[in-house]
């Protein structure tokens, strides 16, 4: 069972990785008359309708499946049913899934679809469990007790508030991320060695952390999905990824947690403590190996929740460009044309199989942890 | 219990107020101007068409003349009168202090060209000029040719303006209070009054309409709710009980499966293949799902009776999959249960299998599926908008999906309100529930 379920995620990751050389409407290899060998698929300016005389060229390697997902044929080939032959110029080629309200090729949308839910979800969970492992672990790890120089505290308060500044005001996040980074980064190299008698502000880390959480907790996700990204101006793939991790990061906070904690009352953490280890030793010997590998479980159902959640998504027609076709968006086309199964059947199929993989994954390295300890 | 209640509805108050805020600044910035909207539903007009004079009146009247906020940061060339200026100009305010060396030469452009407009032969030929703007396609300029002599100075500046490159002084923010006169403060001492505004768009109470979807909404999620621990209650003991054995294994796969089935996926399909007869006469089981039926005057029941079969396949599928997710956490907090010595010790004792099972064992099993029930509660609600969008049922999400859509903003607000405070009050009664259900717990401590 497992055997299968990791085969088939395998397979899921391949098919992301290799769309382009799957379905494009590019031919691989052409050879022409006189011998000499181009490869339009590397080519930008390419063009499809070049080859489709296929007598003025000696040979033609098409991708397994010769169209791209924003493909419009003809206005007749709309709504085509599953392996229906459709002639482009000399060529006739199958759609084996059929088409959709524009011509376009399911089989096409759904390779490329597969391609930009894994991106999506696998974008958003990064950001999530590096924003919400860091601040969970944190709040775990010191508590309500952080201690932390006046002047440093406000350097990073500082930063942040210009970063966001630069974020939302002048809409420049690489900069903003910039700061932050340097803000992080010169408060750990300023806070070696702090002159005797400087004073320290105590930081409500704990509390505050729960506080976020229990904020973004109480907000319906979808809801404010659907009223956040009507405001992307221009919706991309990296936006709505970036929407969903922040939005999600909470799990991987609560886990983190909760993690830290149960381990840091350990008597051996407790032990090592009183032996005088300093607090950096003990989290890097004992606290997080001993972490960090559930956080894969909270990992692989973030990774099925948020596949779920960006088809949801796309489903409703919410969060992406509407020329940027996803399993989400091909299955909502059902809804204008109800006698177009293939519509509704593929790519919900391969959501439902590549969802139930993730969760059989899923239990599966929850079990083998458990097993080991 | 009652002060821990309090306590924690207190603690939800600053939550609520965030999200509101959130969802009140998201709402603000985004490209669609509600007042462009009515204007040019009831005028009939171009966009650029429509008088600064008309649009200001209009923007007054629905209170979307005022600032946004309490304060807003802006940078220090860019003049005050950008946060309340019509967001259809608003880009291009934007791109000429973006330029501009401080707040007066800004504020000369945009006074400049208020100037302009107020004289409609002016406008008129500005405004050709001005979709090339909006576009931000300042490079290439074209022959323009028969412009007015102050129109063709204006033209001049902004071009010799668009050459320059951005001022450095955009990088040093600069505070404006705006004090209560703003968009935010005449909503929320609206809310407190509980006068959530009118639907900008029909210019009902929006407190009316969401009522109105509220009541679909509570009665599909109960129902679903309800059929879905009806369900999976007896069916996770019972596997629990009978462990390891071909039905629970069997039961377990298809559980599994009926988990991972994305809720529009399933919903989709039984619209698609069983509320038609495409796919042969038996297949026609489900009223089709397209048209709302109603009659003026209906009340609610009426309503209900009448649209009843329209509701079976979003309640089928929402408990589906909740139905798979609880039977699954029931069996494992029965097994652990079922493996403890007082079971044992009740065995001993002579007592049926039935009776350790629902007296004994489910009592303490089932502390976890009341906790769950504050996580069903919005899983189910955001479900319920995906199920209403596809079923056409007009419940609170389909209301925030079509008001969104429609700039509808204080719709969008109310719902969020509602969501959040619903998903507050659904921690709050499993938290409470939890207490009542295990007196070992001590709330004060929590």
């Amino acid at each position: 069972m497992i055997r299968t379920a990791k085969a088939i995620l395998i397979l899921y990751v391949l098919v992301g990785l290799c769309a382009p050389f799957i379905a494009n409407d590019k031919p691989v290899l052409v050879i022409d008359k006189d011998g000499t060998r181009s490869w339009p698929i590397f080519q930008n300016g390419a063009d499809h309708d070049l080859f489709l005389d296929t007598e003025s060229f000696q040979k033609i390697i098409h991708t397994p499946i010769p169209f791209s997902p924003d493909q419009v044929t003809s206005l007749k080939n709309r709504y085509l049913p599953p392996t229906s032959q459709v002639q482009l110029g000399k060529r006739r080629v199958r759609h084996w899934l059929g088409t959709d309200r524009l011509s376009r090729d399911l089989a096409a949308i759904m390779v490329h679809g597969c391609r930009k839910s894994l991106y999506i979800s696998a974008l958003a969970m990064m950001l999530a469990l590096l924003i919400g492992s860091i601040l969970g672990g944190a709040a775990g790890f010191l508590g309500n007790d952080a201690r932390m120089p006046w002047y440093l505290l406000g350097l990073n308060l500082l930063c942040f508030g210009y970063a966001l500044y630069l974020a939302l005001v002048l809409a420049s996040y690489g900069a903003a991320l910039a700061l932050l980074a340097i803000g992080l980064v010169s408060s750990l190299l300023l806070r070696k060695r702090p002159r005797p008698g400087t004073k320290h502000a105590r930081i409500w880390l704990d509390t505050f952390v729960m506080r976020m959480i229990e904020v973004f907790n109480s907000i319906p996700l979808l809801l404010l999905l659907v009223a956040a990204s009507a405001i992307l101006v221009r919706p991309t793939l990296t936006g709505l990824a970036v929407l969903i991790g922040v939005m999600s990061w909470t799990r991987f906070a609560r886990f983190s947690r909760a993690e830290v904690m149960r381990i840091k009352e350990q008597e051996y953490v407790v032990a090592a403590g009183i032996s005088g280890e300093n607090s950096r030793d003990i989290l890097g010997t004992y606290i997080l190996p001993e972490a960090l590998p559930p956080l894969l479980v909270v990992l692989i159902f973030g990774i099925s929740s948020s596949i779920l959640l960006e088809s949801t998504l796309s489903f409703l027609g919410i969060g992406l460009p509407i020329d940027e076709m996803t399993w989400g968006s091909a299955l909502s086309q059902v809804r204008g044309n109800i006698r177009a199964w293939w519509l509704a059947l593929f790519p919900g199929l391969a959501i439902f199989v590549l969802i139930m993989c993730l969760n059989q994954l899923a239990d599966h390295v929850q079990d083998s942890l458990r097993s080991r300890q | 219990m009652w002060a821990f209640a309090l306590r924690r509805l207190a603690w939800a108050i600053p939550t609520l107020v965030i999200a509101l805020v959130l969802t009140f600044l998201l709402t603000r910035i985004t490209p669609g101007d509600p007042v462009i909207d009515r204007l040019s539903k009831s005028e009939a007009e171009s966009v650029l068409e429509i008088t600064d004079d008309l649009y200001a009146t209009t923007a007054r009247q629905m209170g979307l003349d005022k600032p946004i906020f309490y304060f807003s940061v802006l940078p220090c060339n860019h003049p005050s009168e950008i946060a309340t200026a019509p967001p259809l100009f608003r880009p291009l305010y934007q791109f000429w202090a973006d330029r501009s060396k401080n707040c007066t030469e800004a504020r000369g452009y945009i006074e400049a060209f208020k100037q302009l407009r107020r004289d409609p032969a002016q406008a008129a030929q500005l405004n050709s000029i001005l979709a090339r703007w909006m576009q931000n396609e300042y490079s290439n300029r074209p022959d323009f040719g028969g412009l007015s002599a102050q129109n063709k100075d204006f033209v001049d500046r902004i071009y010799a303006l668009s050459s320059r490159n951005k001022s450095l002084a955009l990088y040093v923010p600069s505070f404006r209070w705006w004090g209560a006169n703003n968009q935010f403060h005449d909503w929320i001492s609206g809310a407190l009054r509980l006068d959530f505004g009118k639907s900008l768009d029909s210019n009902e109470a929006a407190s009316t309409r969401l009522l109105d979807a509220l009541r679909w909404t509570i009665v599909v999620n109960l129902a679903s709710i309800l059929i879905a621990y009806l369900l999976a209650i007896p069916l996770g003991m019972y596997r629990a009980q009978y462990r390891n054995t071909l039905f629970d294994r069997a039961s377990g796969m298809v559980l599994n499966l009926l988990y991972a089935i994305p809720v529009f996926w399933l919903g989709s399909m039984l619209v698609v293949f069983f509320s038609t007869s495409e796919y042969g006469a038996w297949t026609n089981i489900f009223p089709s799902v397209g048209i709302w039926e109603s009659a003026p005057g209906d009340t609610f029941g009426q309503m209900m009776a009448r649209n009843s079969g329209r509701l079976l396949i979003p309640i089928i599928t929402l408990s589906t999959s909740l139905m798979a997710y609880i039977s699954q956490q029931m069996r494992a907090s029965a097994l652990e249960e079922l493996s403890k010595e007082y079971v044992l010790q009740l065995n001993a004792k002579g007592l049926t299998q039935g009776r350790i099972l629902w007296r004994h064992v489910f009592r303490n099993a089932s502390f976890p599926l009341i906790t769950m029930l504050a996580g069903v509660l919005p899983a189910t609600i955001g479900g319920a908008l995906v199920m209403e969008v596809i079923c056409n049922i007009p419940g609170m999400g389909r209301l925030m999906y079509d008001s969104v859509f429609s700039h509808d903003w204080n719709l969008v607000m109310l719902v969020v309100l509602a969501g959040s405070f619903i998903t507050v009050l659904g921690i709050l009664l499993s938290d409470l529930a939890y207490a009542w259900a295990n007196p070992r717990i001590n709330l004060s401590e929590r």
